[in-house]
């Protein structure tokens, strides 16, 4: 490690990956929380353009990938608040819109100029500048305060749209700042995962996240921590390995998802088990075995039959019960 | 009829897995602040010649409907009859094409947050839990966010707030339980307590027994019986009325876009 701080692009390598690692699992929890997962993908395909405007006049690719992501994120919002068409297809259009402009505008640019367009497709922390840092800081400082001051609100109408409304709430204007921190984000991240990763960061970490929180607040910290500890590590990892670092990062970020998911999945049935050891096989459904003191199908019995594939089920507190036989009677697994 | 009390009610509601005796966030006297000084009591809704729709487009015509302080009314009408769009009409989400729709004497119009705090909304949905976990508390504080400024710090009262909510919809001892854990009729008790936190005096729900087995619905119905006794008004938007037992008092009947009935049911839980 301390041989990876002698030099200084990784010094502002690792200073980036701090960054984006904290920062886009805290906006990505309200995006998979409004089943919009995709949305930093769709936003990242028009960063890409943005990135093709610069290469191809000289600008600052950075600068002009936010102010298209920002614009894109916004427009977003507006059409699927005011349009006849939906979020996804929206999404859907803004993707294709993206990548089809970064093409076309790409092979327009210098040879030379576009030769670093990969620089930004799949992520490069080792060419980070002290400039980069500087609006990397501004955009992460800009997330975090406005994620803290705003965050029950965000979760309110990530949770639920309509009751927001109804409420009172300024449903749009919270939709558009969510979705300029996305922007935020995307550009953000660009230059550390790439933007053909770009949502790997706002997603994975949330994914790990909601298998072992108990509630939004634990599942918003444990995601920023998995993610600031996939991106040093990551980071780190590429310089030895010698690897790419968007990849790298990513790769480790589901390497622990699908760790934390094979642990879950086994405590769950080790506690399952200990259930069952405890109050014998049948009550691993608790009430739903008794049904307080009635078999399905029985007269008393008022849950509606529904018929499915070779048995009946019993609609039973908005989900269904198949009956099976077990040696103490009847017992139900839920379909 | 015979009514239950308000304490074999609680005592029932406890049996069912809920915390006894909970202490409600709208004791019966301030209903009498709903009075006007010199008056009668001020509608907790009303309904006049109310003509609502999306954009240009009618599709409840000309709308009469008053519900008191303490009143519950059930909506009931084929799909289509114009049940939502009134409700929406009502939650300030539709446009009010035409007449007046009034909350405690505050004008209703679209997109307008004054009658907001004054109406809490029960929205139909399944299933509470979200693509992230969330707490019963979690939830229900997202209720206080209007009343108390979305951009201000929690107060020091949100969680006594959130647990006399969740207390009032007998849910106190599950408030760091994940939504997703709780059974279908606990989880729309959950929205119901969303809906109380911020003390609305009219409550309006959208299908609140749909998908939800009969012993919870039980607790369910206790629960709206409490908060009608507790001097609330409530619109309960129904497929199934016979699922609400005692709660309504008049049912109101939709028909094309219009209420076509308004009759007395003499439940009065």
């Amino acid at each position: 490690m301390l041989q990876l701080l002698d030099y200084d692009f990784m010094r502002r390598a690792l200073l980036a990956a701090v960054m984006v690692g904290a920062v886009a699992p805290a906006v990505g929890v309200f995006v998979v929380q409004r089943r919009l997962s995709l949305i930093g993908d769709g936003i990242g395909h028009v960063a890409l353009a943005g990135v093709a405007v610069g290469l191809l006049t000289g600008g600052s690719p950075t600068w002009i990938a936010l102010g298209a992501a920002v614009l894109a994120a916004v427009a977003l919002e507006l059409v699927r608040a005011n349009g006849r068409t939906s979020g996804d297809l929206a999404l859907a259009m803004l993707f294709y819109a993206g990548i089809a402009g970064g093409v076309v505008l790409v092979a327009l640019a210098p040879e030379g100029r576009a030769a670093n367009l990969l620089a930004y497709l799949f992520g490069s922390i080792n060419t980070t500048t002290s400039a980069d840092l500087v609006l990397f800081a501004g955009l992460a400082v800009l997330v975090i305060v406005t994620v803290a001051v705003l965050g029950r609100t965000l979760y309110a109408v990530s949770d639920d749209e309509e009751f927001a409304r109804a409420a009172g709430l300024p449903v749009l204007a919270v939709n558009i700042v969510l979705s300029v921190l996305v922007a935020a984000t995307v550009v953000l991240s660009m230059r550390v995962v790439g933007l053909l990763l770009i949502s790997a960061l706002m997603v994975v970490p949330v994914a790990l996240a909601q298998l072992v929180a108990r509630s939004f607040a634990q599942t918003v910290v444990v995601a920023c921590t998995t993610g600031l500890v996939a991106a040093v590590a990551g980071t780190t990892v590429s310089f030895y390995a010698n690897t790419p670092s968007g990849g790298t990062i990513v790769l480790l970020a589901v390497a622990a998802f699908a760790l934390t998911a094979v642990a879950a999945a086994l405590a769950s049935r080790v506690r399952a088990a200990r259930h069952r050891r405890r109050h014998g096989a049948d009550e691993q459904h608790g009430d739903h075995v008794h049904h307080g003191g009635h078999v399905h199908g029985e007269p008393d019995c008022d849950h509606p039959a529904v018929p499915h594939r070779d048995h009946v089920d019993f609609v039973h507190d908005g989900h269904r019960h198949a009956p099976r036989l077990t040696r103490h009677g009847v017992g139900y697994d839920e379909h | 009829m015979r009514l239950s009390t308000r304490d074999e009610r609680r005592g029932a509601a406890g049996e069912a897995g809920s915390s006894p005796a909970p202490p409600s966030l709208f004791p019966p006297d301030t209903v009498a602040t709903m009075a006007r000084p010199d008056g009668p009591l001020l509608p907790a809704l009303s309904v006049r010649g109310a003509t609502i729709g999306y954009g240009r487009r009618p599709v409840v015509h000309d709308a009469d409907l008053e519900v008191a302080p303490g009143e519950a009314v059930a909506l009931v009408g084929a799909n289509g009859s114009g049940k939502t769009t009134l409700v929406r009409g009502i939650l300030g989400l539709a446009d009010i094409l035409s007449g007046h729709v009034d909350v405690l004497g505050e004008h209703v119009e679209h997109g307008a947050s004054a009658a907001a705090s004054l109406v809490g909304y029960v929205p139909q949905r399944h299933s509470v839990s979200g693509a992230v976990p969330s707490t019963a508390a979690e939830v229900v504080g997202a209720g206080l966010l209007a009343s108390h400024g979305f951009w201000r710090p929690r107060g020091r009262d949100h969680r006594a707030r959130v647990m006399a909510a969740l207390a009032e919809v007998g849910l106190a001892d599950r408030s760091r339980s994940r939504v997703a854990e709780l059974s279908g009729g606990q989880q729309r008790r959950v929205l119901i307590a969303r809906a109380l936190v911020s003390d609305p005096r009219l409550l309006v729900l959208d299908e609140p027994t749909a998908g939800v087995d009969r012993s919870s619905t039980d607790a369910l119905v206790r629960t709206l019986a409490e908060v009608k006794a507790a001097g609330r008004a409530l619109i309960i938007v129904t497929h199934d009325l016979a699922q609400l037992g005692p709660v309504p008092d008049r049912v109101a009947t939709m028909q094309d876009g219009s209420v076509v009935s308004v009759l007395a049911v003499g439940g009065g839980a």
